[in-house]
């Protein structure tokens, strides 16, 4: 019973000894994580380690957790004096004791039942818990810290957020801005006076001065002052209502005293945006393709949108009998005005607006937003093909009888596939089938005889190589094939091997469409080799006419000149004339922005002093910032401020003014054009005249130097 | 004189004869081989021992030598920069180098924002056009991810020149001349332009400067310009007055003379040809602009007689830059000032600088330094020995910063002083080179790959002995055994 006893207290004292190094273990574990963490940037996983390292460390280094039965019975005849050094009794088995030790053993096992035994380890597990608080704390805050650190370095290196400045005597200051009733927003309020608000807003101010004061004035854009209302009795409380029209900065003056610049900027309604998706800014329908063109538009304004629609003119005819009509579509939908981006689409049905071949069709988007503000789109333009002319020949045959080759076979093409379109029903299938098939051998050899200029199959599928392929084996070494693949043979016209790129990429195209045509052919299908075969002869066509010249009409016949009365005018009456010209005097506005630069940064490396007319120069240098900063506060307003801190007369110049000049001189290059460059003379080297007297002698060996 | 060596070798050879001739002469024949032999080996000896005899023998390697300098590492960082001081108005500051170590990225900071950036790991040229007109800092900064490498101040001087005086000679109106003048007048240069409007009359504009008479070309009037810019066709007669004083002003007073051509004109005629060099070529690498020196001015053919277009089409820039670089290389030259020097280009403050002054001033010169606090320091300068215009001297500056550098009586030069710890990568650099250049010198001290060794007398001691006791032993044997001669 004694030994179950002290099997118990051991067990215990064990494991509290266990839980005392594991918190030892645990505090130096999380501190030395939190240390490598923050001070060498380890990751955090390097806590596992470290605890087992620690926990290693302590279990070496404490004795506790290695008691032992024996301990335990030592201990607590130690620390219990009524158990009278017998414990070590009850650890000797029952059949070793004499009995008086029986009886020894007996009474000690007694009293140890009813003892309430010691804590050894107590004071040291407070100890090791507080440690692993503490240390848990300490972990905290180092990373806090570090935590920190980074961020204010990343703040640091960009410009300090602007937080704005108290303006002097005003305690508090309440400012409601209205936005105009069209755009939807709801009224808002803010306690700062930076201010961004739409145009035509009304903005009132509601100010507190700490005391009663006399006046309280605002002053917009350095030029004009307006003096608030007082509001109670108490001179206190100020109100002023305004209807933000222009962007600007302002200042607050209670009193004597004058606040900072502070911005008003107003941002304008601009006019809705209309992006047209499909289709492209010019497209042209060829033979066969379908005449209904998907239109998507995209809109988007500020506030709202009332109303969009599609202007079309259609145009008929040509030359001077050129016929425009006009109509509106309008979207199948309406436009409350409450809604800012829409995504409309409808088809246009080219048949329905009455386009006939040849016929163009003019269109644009036009939209409204509700302020009023209209906007329209770039013109789009589709345009039908002509086939008819297509296949006409005029311009042509005027003063040549000579019909170029290549149209008329392409023509040619075409007329009989319609012809056989005709007689598809009269004749055979067999029949059918072979002319087809004989269209398309023409079409092939059509394509072929094109082909030749961009250097690809020769009849027949035999490679006819690349101009520039000399490295073949069996081209090695021949000279006539190298010297082919160089030279330019302009003297036949039919071989020229030199084309413009771009002209070869249309050939290439027109070698697609004949291809695509001979396909159908051959297959049997003439009504769908028709349009490819119109879109080839259109593309032929119009290579051909690219490369045309227009020249005037020779044979002019004018007068001749009479020598005798050439340049016989009397001249005495005429005096030779004089102009004068002189600059503006003084330097120009870029030059004062250059030089006003240079002075800055000499200010900026410590020179201080500025001379009268130095300064003036930097006065005018301000005063044309302030013009920017009413004009755009966002972007100006900071630098103006600072520059007349640095000009004096802003105020006191806070201790910060070094770091500002950056700022300033930023503000100014912006407002500076790339400086050109100047003529000037060069200057002699400073040789006290070696070089002259050197050059006189050469000249003049004999005589004087 | 005879050596004397010679003299002694001479001996020992009449010695030797007079002694072989009386050892034949002796009755006794015994052992006479032996004995001429041993004559022969003694007197060779005694001319070992009396005549200076060498050898020659291949001198040993050199032990290495004792200071080798083995750096640990090299300089990292900007070993190697440079860049104009001194620009004018509209050229681009180019900022060039090398950079040593891992790849960075290298920015040119300056008024108060980023004007180029690359990122290299050798070398790198950075640039701009400097925005204002002064002096300023930017600075070369070196970036890897966040952290800042380096940081240098690059100090940059922007000034304004002297305007211009161009007078331009047309032989008939044109759009060229007109915006030619207009882009001069606008910039504050002084022109002159006489067209010819028709016969006998002319039509002058003055932009910037009173009014004269432009018909005669005079000595006078010709002085009064720096820049002739003038038709073929307006150009007076070669043999006219007019013409004869434009080409003593152009060959001594160093007059610049710039003469549209058509292509037939580009080789120079009335001109001479000697010399010509290519300015610029057009696309097909044609001759545009070609020019030469004449005496001490320069003339120049061009052919570019539309560049009006440009300007036409908005490119001011571009017209302003070619016409600026042509007219700098063709005006007549200003008169010398003061060229200021220091030697090494980027002082550091404590460092000493040599400070040299070129200068037209007969009276000893006195250069005067002010640093940015105000103070004055004195730079004592000496006169050079070989040139008299040419003034050194040596000060320690002591504040960082813009220098004014200047004399009694001239302009001031500006210059700017580094911190103690700038540059040390370059400076580094430069030391190692130095270092090594000087080892590379002592190696070649020109020690002789042969030396000569005396033989050592004692052989022939040994020999001149050895042989004598022979003869001497061999007398004594055959007197014992011969009748001794007498």
């Amino acid at each position: 019973m004694g030994k179950e006893k002290l099997n118990r207290l051991q067990r215990q004292w064990k494991g509290e000894s266990f839980v005392y190094c594991l918190l030892m273990a645990l505090a130096g574990g999380v501190l030395l994580t939190a240390v490598l963490h923050a001070g060498m940037g380890w990751p955090l996983w390097v806590g596992g380690p470290a605890v087992v390292l620690c926990l290693s460390l302590s279990l070496a280094l404490s004795p506790f957790w290695r008691v032992t039965l024996a301990d335990t019975a030592r201990y607590l005849d130690r620390m219990l004096p009524e158990l009278e050094e017998s414990c070590g009794l009850l650890l000797r088995g029952g059949a070793e004791l004499g009995p008086l030790e029986k009886l020894q053993a007996a009474r000690t096992a007694e009293k140890l039942a009813r003892i309430r035994a010691p804590h050894p380890l107590r004071r040291r597990l407070i100890f090791a818990t507080g440690l692993f608080v503490l240390a848990v704390l300490l972990s905290a805050g180092i990373s806090g810290m570090s935590r920190k650190k980074k961020e204010s370095k990343v703040v640091v290196t960009r410009e300090a957020a602007a937080k704005e400045k108290a303006a002097p005597g005003i305690r508090t200051v309440s400012i409601r801005i209205t936005p105009p009733a069209y755009t939807g927003r709801p009224v808002r309020s803010q306690s700062d006076f930076g201010l961004k608000v739409e145009e035509g807003a009304v903005v009132s101010w509601e100010l507190e001065t700490g005391s009663a004061v006399d006046t309280v004035e605002f002053i917009f854009n350095d030029s004009s002052r307006v003096l608030l209302r007082v509001a109670d009795t108490g001179h206190t409380v100020w109100r002023f209502t305004e209807k933000a029209m222009r962007s600007g900065f302002y200042q607050v003056r209670v009193g004597r005293q004058m606040s900072g610049l502070y911005q008003l900027e107003v941002r304008p309604d601009e006019p809705p945006q209309i992006m047209i998706v499909t289709p492209k800014p010019y497209t042209v329908i060829d033979y066969g393709e379908p005449t209904t063109i998907p239109l998507t538009v995209k809109l988007k304004d500020d506030y709202g949108i009332s109303d969009a629609a599609v202007m079309a003119t259609v145009s008929s005819g040509k030359g001077e009998a050129v016929k425009f009509k006009e109509q509106e579509i309008r979207w199948n939908r309406t436009f409350p005005g409450d809604q800012p981006a829409y995504e409309l689409s409808r088809t246009l049905d080219l048949k329905a607006l009455g386009l006939k071949p040849g016929d163009e069709l003019y269109f644009y988007c036009r939209a409204k937003d509700n302020r009023g503000q209209e906007s329209r789109s770039e013109m789009y333009i589709i345009s039908l093909t002509d086939t008819a002319q297509l296949m006409s020949l005029e311009g042509m045959t005027l003063g040549t009888d000579v019909k170029p080759e290549y149209f008329r076979s392409e023509r040619q093409i075409i007329i009989e596939t319609e012809q056989l379109l005709k007689e598809k029903d009269t004749i055979a299938v067999a029949a059918f089938h072979q002319r087809s098939n004989d269209l398309g051998v023409d079409q092939k050899l059509l394509r072929l005889r094109y082909g030749k200029f961009l250097g690809e199959e020769a009849e027949e599928g035999e490679p006819g190589g690349s101009p520039g392929d000399t490295a073949s084996f069996g081209a090695f070494g021949d000279a006539t094939k190298i010297l082919d693949a160089y030279t330019d043979k302009h003297d036949n016209a039919e071989d020229a091997t030199f084309f413009e790129p771009a002209v070869k990429q249309q050939l290439k195209a027109t070698l697609n469409e004949m291809w695509k045509a001979e396909l159908q052919l051959r297959t049997f299908q003439p009504q769908a080799a028709l349009p490819f075969a119109y879109k080839a002869l259109r593309l032929l066509k119009d290579l051909q006419q690219q490369s045309r010249a227009f020249v005037a009409k020779t044979g002019v016949r004018v007068t001749p000149l009479n020598p005798a009365k050439r340049l016989t005018g009397e001249l005495k009456d005429i005096q030779a004339p004089v102009q004068k010209a002189a600059a503006v005097g003084g330097l120009s506005e870029a030059e004062v922005l250059r030089i006003a630069l240079g002075l800055l940064e000499a200010r900026r490396v410590g020179r201080v002093e500025m001379s009268d007319a130095d300064s003036v120069l930097v006065q005018q240098v301000a005063r044309r910032l302030g013009r920017e900063a009413a004009a755009r506060p966002g972007e100006y307003l900071s630098a103006y401020q600072a520059l007349r801190q640095i000009t004096g007369e802003g105020g006191p110049a806070p201790k910060t003014l070094a770091a500002d000049i950056p700022m300033i001189e930023r503000a100014i290059r912006q407002l500076l054009p790339v400086a050109e460059a100047l003529p000037v003379a060069a200057q002699q080297t400073a040789d006290a005249g070696l070089s002259q007297l050197y050059f006189r002698h050469l000249n003049d060996p004999a005589g004087k130097p | 004189m005879i050596p004397q060596a010679y003299i002694q070798g001479g001996a020992c050879l009449v010695l030797l004869v007079f002694l072989l001739s009386k050892e034949r002469l002796r009755p006794d024949r015994s052992h006479l081989a032996w004995r001429v032999v041993a004559t022969v080996l003694a007197v060779t000896a005694l001319a070992g021992i009396v005549l200076p005899l060498h050898y020659y023998r291949e001198v040993k390697a050199l032990p290495a030598p004792v200071a080798v300098l083995q750096p640990g590492t090299l300089p990292k960082g900007m070993v190697a920069v440079d860049w104009q001081r001194r620009l004018m108005k509209g050229e681009k500051l180019e900022v060039q180098g090398h950079w040593s170590g891992l790849r960075a990225k290298l920015l040119l900071m300056g008024l108060g924002g980023v004007m180029d950036s690359t990122v290299t790991d050798g070398g790198f040229s950075l640039g701009t056009v400097p925005a204002q007109i002064g002096n300023a800092v930017y600075q070369l900064v070196a970036v890897s991810g966040a952290d800042t490498l380096e940081r240098e101040d690059i100090p940059v001087q922007v000034e304004t020149g002297k305007p211009l005086k161009v007078l331009i000679l047309a032989g008939a109106p044109g759009f060229e001349n007109t915006f030619f003048m207009n882009w001069l007048a606008s910039d504050g240069q002084q022109v002159a332009n006489r067209t010819e409007v028709s016969r006998n009359n002319y039509q002058s504009s003055f932009a910037n400067m009173l009014s004269r008479s432009l018909d005669v070309l005079t000595p006078a009037l010709l002085d009064g310009f720096d820049v002739v810019v003038a038709d073929s066709s307006a150009l007076p007669a070669a043999g006219s007055p007019g013409g004869a004083a434009l080409r003593r002003q152009v060959e001594e007073k160093g007059l610049g003379l710039i003469i549209r051509v058509d292509s037939a004109g580009m080789k120079g005629v009335g001109w001479g040809k000697e010399g010509l060099r290519v300015l610029t070529r057009d696309s097909s690498m044609r001759a545009a602009v070609d020019g030469r020196l004449y005496g001490s001015g320069k003339v120049v053919f061009t052919m570019l007689n539309a560049t009006y277009v440009r300007m036409m089409a908005g490119q001011r820039q571009a017209y302003a830059a070619y016409w600026s670089t042509l007219l700098r290389r063709v005006s007549r030259e200003t008169g010398p000032g003061e060229e200021w020097q220091w030697v090494p280009e980027l002082p550091r403050v404590g460092e000493p600088v040599t400070v040299r002054v070129r200068t037209g001033a007969a009276a000893p010169v006195q250069g005067l330094v002010s640093e940015e606090s105000g103070s004055t320091v004195n730079v004592y300068l000496a006169q050079g020995a070989v040139l008299p215009f040419e003034w050194r001297g040596t000060y320690w500056p002591t504040a960082v910063g813009w220098q004014m550098l200047h004399t009694l009586q001239g302009d001031t030069t500006w210059a700017y002083v580094w911190p103690g710890a700038a540059w040390t990568a370059l400076y580094g650099q430069r030391r190692l080179q130095e270092a090594s250049a000087h080892r590379g010198k002592e190696a070649q001290t020109g020690l002789p790959l042969r030396e000569a060794v005396p033989i050592p007398t004692y052989w022939f001691y040994i020999l001149f002995l050895l042989s004598v006791l022979f003869l001497w032993v061999e007398r004594k044997m055959a007197g014992m055994s011969g009748p001794i001669m007498q």
